[in-house]
This record gives C-alpha cells, structure tokens and sequence, in this order.
C-alpha cells in the first residue's frame, strides 16, 4: 500500500514538472526571440543615415559649397564608414546613398554624388531586397535656390531577414 | 493509512513550494543574464534613437530644420523672410505676407514628401505673433499659414486624421522676436 501511493505522487508530480518544463522553455524561447528576433531595423538606418547626410552637406540651411563640385566624396567629407565589419560580411560595404541636386527654379540637375554599394540604389521591393528611404530637401546658398533628393539604402539582408 | 496519506500530502505540497522557489530564481537569474547580455550589446541604449523623427516625434528633425533655416533666409521679392516677418505684427500680417504668399507657397508645394506612409501630408508654414503670454498660457493669436493649409484648429501630433483631427510631425520652430514661426508636415 505504501509502495503504490508513492506512485501515484510521482505521477501527480511528473506532470506538474512537465508543465513547469513547458513554462520555463517557453520564457526562454520568448527571450530569445525578443532579443533576436526579427527586429528589422534597416528602415531606421536608412533614416537616420539620410538625416546625417543633411547634417553633414548643410549647414544653417545653406549647402555647403563643395557639395556643388563634381568630384565630391561623400565618405571623405562627411567621416562615413559604409562597410560592415561583422563576421558575416568582413568588411563589405552594406550602406548606400545617393545626393541630387537640382537647381529649384530651372529643375536642372547640378550635380550627382553617389556612394557605397551603388547596386543598393535601385530600391527594388522585397523582404530580401535592401531598404530605401528617399526625402527631398529645399536649401539655399547666396541668392542661389536647391532642391536636394536624398536616397539613402542599407543592405544587411541577410543578417536582418530569415 | 490515513496519517500515511496525510505524510504523502504534505511531502508533495513541499516539492510544489520548493520547485516554484527554484523556477522563480532561475526566471530572475535569467531575466538578470539577458538584460546584462541586452545592455553589453547596446540593445536598451539610446532607443529613442532608433525613432529619429519618422512618426514618432513631432519635434526635432533634421530635415525640417534646416529647410526652415534656408526659407527664412530666402530673399522673397527683395527682401529675407525673416525680415519680413520680424517687421510685421499679428495686425498687418495679412498685408505683408499677401505679396510674398505666392513665391512660399510654390517653395513648399513643390518639395515633396517622398515618404509612402505620409504621402497625403505637405508642408505648412505657420507664424504667429505675440504666441506665448505668459499671463494666459492659453491665449494665442491666428497663426498665419503658407502651403498645406490647417484645416481644423486642434492639430493632433503624429495621430491619423481618422477622427477628423489633422496629424502634424516633423516639426521645426524658432521663435524670431515677436514671432513662433513653425514649419511642420501636415496630414
């Protein structure tokens, strides 16, 4: 008799373990899904790699003037580092941008600076595609009106999409 | 039998009470690891600055900033913008401003919101003089508005226009003199 009733609370107790079990892999998996999870976060840096661009080529409104010149190097002039140094892409560039700029009043293009991974820039659509962010800016400088189309991408798919 | 019975009871309550204290340490200890681990990555700082000023702050754009800065100090039919409106007065705005309405308008009608997700909104100039009294928090005169007019007078930051509420984000505002001058994307 005694035998058989510490049976039956091994059983009761078993299955309360498994619950228990169930509970506490599911936190953990929870928490590691949390952590890395598909947080996608591409669409922010193209955001903010978009907003450093204009605090990097204006100043006070006005662009500066070397923007204007054919051979200016956007990762020279504004301290930029478009490659990943992560293990999974060693050093590949994963960011892009591109700066048009157009004279206000006649729409005429004034100059074109691109840099990174120019193959980023054609922002096709897709989980597996890199994100765009594309904003138009008005700005001066002297009695001279631009209008600035600023096209900034980030690739990282495979780090951010599964 | 029945104190056997009884003695089996309270051997299980027992494990039951030990095994939750056990769970709930280990659940703290792990919480305690993944926010260690969390904050070693950088995954908790700075997550404001993941939300820079895309819908989420109504304030503080870089953007919206520095094309203030530039309309301000566009000439406009001889004259800086700034100097215009820091010579008006919330009695003659509507006289200064009709001459130069035109020339802002086209400015900010034509600089487009490229945006997908805001792609109803535009850009709206307002200035409005004597804005803060500080004897009434509460008093304001009738801003004067260039672009996208403001439709209704309650404007809602970063909320959808679904309960007849015009949204506004990004927002930029300087105050010269007398003035509160806002550039703001509206819904």
């Amino acid at each position: 008799m005694k035998l058989h009733n510490k049976k039956a609370d091994e059983k009761i107790l078993s299955i309360y373990l498994f619950v228990i079990y169930i509970f506490v892999t599911l936190g953990i998996v929870a928490g590691v899904l949390l952590f890395n999870g598909p947080n996608d976060v591409r669409g922010y840096e193209s955001v903010i790699l978009s907003d450093k661009i204009i605090d990097c080529i204006t100043d006070q409104g006005e662009i500066k003037l070397n923007a204007l010149e054919k051979n200016f190097n956007l990762l020279t002039e504004c301290k930029f580092d478009f490659t990943d140094n992560t293990q999974k892409y060693n050093g590949e560039e994963q960011y892009s941008a591109r700066i048009k700029i157009y004279n206000f009043k006649t729409n005429e293009l004034k100059n074109t600076i691109e840099a990174g991974r120019i193959d980023f820039l054609n922002c096709l659509e897709g989980k597996k595609q890199p994100v765009c962010f594309t904003q138009e800016l008005y700005v001066i400088n002297g009695p001279n009106q631009y209008l600035l189309e600023i096209l900034t991408a980030t690739g990282k798919v495979g780090k951010n999409t599964k | 039998m029945k104190k056997q019975n009884k003695k089996a009871t309270i051997g299980t309550t027992t494990t039951w009470v030990v095994a939750t204290i056990i769970i709930f340490f280990l659940m703290i200890i792990f919480i305690y690891i993944s926010f260690t681990w969390g904050n070693a990555e950088g995954l908790f700082e700075g997550s404001n600055k993941l939300e820079p000023n895309r819908g989420f702050s109504e304030y503080h754009s870089t953007l919206s900033e520095q094309m203030l800065l530039a309309l301000l100090k566009t000439d406009f039919k001889g004259k800086l913008l700034k100097d215009i409106i820091e010579e008006g007065s919330d009695e003659t705005k509507g006289e200064n401003f009709k001459p130069i309405k035109k020339d802002v308008n086209y400015i900010l009608e034509h600089v487009k919101i490229l945006n997908d997700e805001y792609e109803n909104y535009g850009w709206s100039l307002f200035i409005t003089y004597n804005a803060v009294d500080f004897k009434d928090k509460f008093f304001a005169n009738t801003p004067y508005s260039f672009g996208k007019p403001k439709i209704f007078d309650l404007i809602i930051p970063n909320r959808a226009s679904a309960n007849n509420q015009q949204s506004s984000r990004d927002c930029s505002l300087v105050y010269l003199k007398n003035s509160e001058v806002k550039l703001c994307q509206l819904d």
